[in-house]
């Protein structure tokens, strides 16, 4: 199933400032194993980010309209840009923006970039997801 | 925070110390909940099979959370990583074995860039398969 090219360049400011704080920041350094000095000191591991991403995408990834089915959906690439380390306290808005979506070979991929930037308003980072929904001539 | 290596101190080849990552069925369920990924590939066998996987697969963030320890682990400091880019090649299937799935994630230097930047290519094999493909950190070093 092809998905909806309408939704290209649409973009998804957050609606809420999403609080960074030390207990999250722990829980994601534990479950990838990342026990560096820097996560005590209240850094938090540089893939830390991709659990605001995933929420942050939510809204556009589960619009019936957009085409895509969930059930099918594999991470095809990630790329992350740092401006500056992720810290407990800080207070992130995330901008995502759909950035590309294609067909190709029966499976439809899907390309969204996720500016974020601190409360003073001040980047983090750019994150940029590919998603790959799984075609049916498996 | 301190930066331990120094860039006059690598050269293009240089390994960065691997690490061996050990993911059993629980890793994935930590995983999930820190991060918010619940799909049901990555934590219903039943459903990870009725859509055509093998098994159960590891989210591919975690694989690229691990394979950031490489180079984490080697200059210690948050603030020397400036970007990180991964293809997810292939999945790394989770069987609940009681033994896991074992994954060797290598790094290696393959470019030193102006203003202390070193591009590190990143490895990530799984029984002698890339599950990722081409994959790039990019750090500033002391």
């Amino acid at each position: 199933m092809a998905l909806n090219l309408a939704f290209l360049n649409r973009s998804y400011p957050s609606l809420e400032t999403f609080k960074v704080d030390q207990t999250k920041i722990e829980a994601f350094s534990a479950a990838i194993g990342d026990d560096n000095e820097y996560i005590k000191q209240g850094f938090a591991s540089p893939t830390f980010l991709i659990s605001i991403q995933m929420s942050a995408m939510e809204v556009a990834l589960f619009d019936p309209e957009l085409g895509l089915d969930y059930s099918k959906v594999v991470h095809g690439e990630q790329s992350f840009e740092y401006k500056k380390p992720v810290k407990a306290g800080d207070e992130l808005s995330f901008v995502s923006t759909i950035e590309d979506i294609k067909s190709k070979v029966g499976n439809d991929f899907i390309t969204i970039r996720s500016d974020v930037t601190d409360s003073l308003g001040n980047e983090v980072a750019t994150l940029k997801a590919t998603l790959i929904a799984r075609g049916t001539d498996k | 925070m301190s930066v331990g290596i120094k860039y006059s101190d690598v050269e293009v080849g240089f390994e960065l110390p691997k690490v061996i990552h050990n993911y059993q069925r629980q890793d994935l369920v930590n995983y999930a909940n820190a991060s918010g990924d619940h799909n049901k590939i990555h934590l219903d066998e039943k459903f990870a099979k009725e859509v055509g996987l093998p098994d159960i697969i590891a989210h591919g963030m975690l694989t690229m959370g691990v394979a950031s320890r490489v180079v984490t682990n080697w200059v210690k400091d948050i603030s020397a990583i400036k970007s990180f880019s991964v293809r997810f090649s292939a999945p790394v299937v989770v069987p609940n074995d009681g033994r896991g799935t074992n994954v060797e994630f290598g790094g290696r230097i393959e470019e030193k860039m102006s203003d202390k930047l070193v591009k590190i290519a990143i490895e990530a094999r799984c029984d002698g398969t890339k599950v990722l493909g081409r994959s790039l950190i990019i750090a500033q070093l002391a």
